[in-house]
């Protein structure tokens, strides 16, 4: 194999893994989240370089806190949950009942 | 956050202009309409006030009363009351009023008042109520209110200039609460009466030119035509302005992958960079002007008033599929993308209303399936003149929509007879006046729009369609191989095995194939394949190649499936937190995937049999 064909398949392999990446961070945000955060604790360990927990700090992932109400059409489901039923009586969550 | 930062609530009426007020102060791009129950649920902006200090400003969902009903009002209720999870209470609450509806609005105002917090009132929209010859004598209303009341005009630049000056200066007193017993609760509408005659003069109710529209836009037979004919003209414009631009980004892309190709060496990159992003993003991103030329049609919809109108003409017919005209606002959202419309369904107080609209919101065609109706139909529906008049094209693409809205009420009236409660809830809904669009409020929309399909497409469909690449092109075919080198690879297998589903229903493997990133963005099938046709050797473009190789009842039927398919992951989650009950994903799921399949093997097997 040439030189300038194993470059090809290099950035064609990079390519391939970014893109697993940004599927699964679309698709499985919560475990995706649980990695990084995994990796962020490993790495922002005290003893470490600063450039080393610099990277860790970086990899710390961040929750959306704003709603999605104006169609951003990029859920995961990240905007904050419906008010839970403060009060008695309230009928939350829905459920289904077919009839019987 | 520092100590000397003030919150402040914006609360009010729906409709009065608190997301505009919100967007205005503090440079946000929140959505606004002018129908009630746009904002669902809290947001949250912050601006620094011309002394220094920093404001952080809630923009919380209107509501008529702080006896919440509906999930919104609920959330209004609980951070006014201070009983929100996790959120203190604010330092201010400003209370928006519409100055055109004061005997409406100062109702709620004084509902406020009785929290015991300080307030301010903003009388918004107060540039309509002066060209209405309303005038409001705004320093008695403060005296009689015991409130500090300014005015603002949220959708013009420095229309705020008097609320922030309020808002800078020192946090107004309480007011002198009333004593909180029945007779004093109940007689709220008669201190509104009396406000009202104490210091505003209003000509008229209602606005005269909204009287003379709504004569017309509200009749029972004119009104339903002058709908389905605004319906239509719409879909006929989307075809007839933006297929051309689409054409035109579609022939550059082509154009510009010729080029970049020829510079680049023969070899896997070349091909990734051919088939996959020029192929299979630029096929997609051709769609783009399409979508937008729909959005415009909906944002000056939203903007002009006219939608409330459409839901109380539906009204009757909604409640006889099991519906109410409450729904039609979260269902109309839905046709941009089902996730606002069941974020929408908050609004909704009744909870079998509210469930009921969350299944039936995914059947709404979403803006993503667009750009594969589109496709389909440039294909296969040839485009000439009916009637002399309308474009083909756009016929079948309003039929599309309507297919989708059909089976919307066809799912509707099934649930509203397998279901144990019966009843039928009244529709109470606010009639907005109309509006003349604003053009930057459109293009700030359309601006978003066009945002969001570039931030998908640059995202989660750049991936998939790398992916899709990578399963068309590895591995590739073995020593004295026959067949096409696609045929052995990964995407082959995979199409093939479920080729074995979806063969009834007429679908070769490459289509079958294009299914699985569908699910996670529908735009991603067109993308999909796009790469597989262009991977497996195909030169010219994807809709010649598609006209060429699958018969017209296998398109109708893929055409037919994106109007009823199990939709996409985003939705299901948003149905998982909305309702908070798997179950209801899996009934979601599983009755799309039943009628999606139903219908395109009706429509195969009878197209089959008919050519």
């Amino acid at each position: 194999m040439s030189m300038g064909l194993l470059v090809q398949y290099v950035i064609v392999g990079l390519a391939v893994l970014a893109s697993v990446w940004i599927v699964l961070r679309k698709l499985a945000r919560k475990t995706t989240n649980r990695w990084l955060a995994a990796a962020s604790i490993h790495f922002n360990r005290s003893g470490r370089g600063a450039l080393v927990r610099a990277f860790g700090r970086r990899l710390q992932p961040t929750e959306a806190t704003g709603d999605c109400s104006d169609g951003c059409s990029t859920c995961g489901a990240c905007g904050p949950k419906p008010p839970a039923a403060a009060h008695p009586g309230e009928p939350m969550p829905l459920e289904f009942r077919p009839r019987r | 956050m520092s100590a000397s930062t003030l919150r402040i609530a914006l609360v009010g009426n729906p409709n009065c202009g608190k997301t505009a007020l919100f967007n205005l102060l503090t440079g946000g791009r929140q959505k606004v309409a002018n129908y009630a129950g746009v904002t669902v649920e809290r947001k949250e902006g912050r601006f620094m006030a011309p002394s220094g200090r920093l404001l952080q400003i809630l923009d919380l969902p209107g509501t008529y009363s702080l006896e919440a009903n509906s999930p919104d009002e609920q959330i209004t209720r609980d951070i006014c009351a201070g009983t929100y999870p996790g959120e203190a209470p604010p330092d201010l609450i400003v209370c928006v009023a519409d100055a055109t509806n004061l005997r409406l609005h100062l109702r709620f105002v004084l509902e406020v008042k009785r929290l015991g917090r300080p307030v301010v009132l903003a009388l918004n929209m107060m540039d309509t109520a002066r060209s209405r010859g309303i005038v409001i004598d705004v320093p008695e209303l403060s005296r009689r209110l015991g409130l500090p009341v300014v005015e603002t005009v949220a959708v013009k630049r420095g229309g705020a200039k008097a609320l922030i000056g309020q808002v800078d200066g020192e946090v107004p007193a309480t007011a002198p609460l009333p004593p909180d017993d029945a007779a004093n609760r109940a007689d709220l509408h008669a201190q509104v009466r009396e406000l009202l005659a104490a210091t505003v003069t209003m000509p008229r109710a209602t606005a005269e030119i909204d009287d003379a529209l709504d004569r017309w836009a509200l009749h029972p037979v004119f009104g339903l035509a002058i709908l389905a004919l605004v319906m239509f003209l719409v879909f006929q414009a989307v075809y007839a302005a933006g297929k051309p631009m689409s054409d035109l980004i579609g022939d550059g892309f082509a154009w510009l992958g010729g080029h970049v190709a020829a510079l680049m060496p023969a070899g896997p990159l070349q091909s990734l960079v051919l088939d996959g992003l020029f192929g299979g993003l630029g096929t997609v991103l051709g769609f783009l002007p399409v979508i937008l030329v729909l959005f415009f049609f909906i944002l000056t919809l939203e903007e002009s008033g006219y939608l409330p109108r459409a839901a109380f003409l539906l009204d009757r017919l909604m409640l006889s599929v099991g519906l109410t005209g409450r729904s039609f606002i979260p269902l109309l959202s839905s046709f941009a993308c089902a996730i606002p419309g069941i974020m929408g369904t908050r609004s909704i107080q009744d909870p079998r209303d509210r469930l009921a609209t969350i299944l039936i919101a995914p059947l709404m065609t979403c803006s993503a399936r667009l750009p594969v109706y589109a496709l389909l139909i440039g294909a296969f529906i040839p485009s000439r003149k009916v009637f002399g008049l309308f474009n083909l094209q756009g016929v079948v693409l309003f039929a599309l929509y309507l297919a989708g809205i059909l089976g919307a009420m066809l799912v509707g009236w099934v649930m509203k007879h397998i279901r144990r409660d019966k009843s039928e809830h009244a529709l109470m809904m606010e009639l907005p006046s109309y509006r003349l669009p604003k053009a930057r409020d459109v293009s700030i929309g359309l601006y978003e729009r066009g945002m969001i399909f570039l931030k998908r497409l640059t995202g989660v469909i750049l991936g998939l369609t790398v992916l899709m690449w990578f399963l068309s092109t590895f591995p590739g075919a073995p020593e004295g191989a026959t067949l096409p080198a696609i045929d052995y690879s990964f995407a082959g297998y995979i199409g093939r095995g479920l080729q074995y589903i979806f063969a009834p229903i007429g679908f070769n493997w490459q289509i079958s194939l294009a299914l699985i990133p569908a699910f996670a963005a529908r735009e991603t099938a067109v993308a999909a394949l796009a790469t597989v046709y262009l991977v497996g050797g195909e030169a010219e473009g994807l809709g010649q190649a598609l006209a060429g190789q699958i018969p017209l009842a296998s398109a109708l039927s893929l055409l037919v499936w994106f109007a009823y398919a199990p939709q996409c992951m985003s939705t299901l989650a948003i149905i998982k937190r909305e309702t908070d009950s798997w179950r209801n994903v899996a009934i979601s799921f599983g009755y799309m995937f039943v009628l999606a399949y139903t219908a395109s093997f009706i429509v195969y097997q009878v197209t089959r049999a008919l050519t």
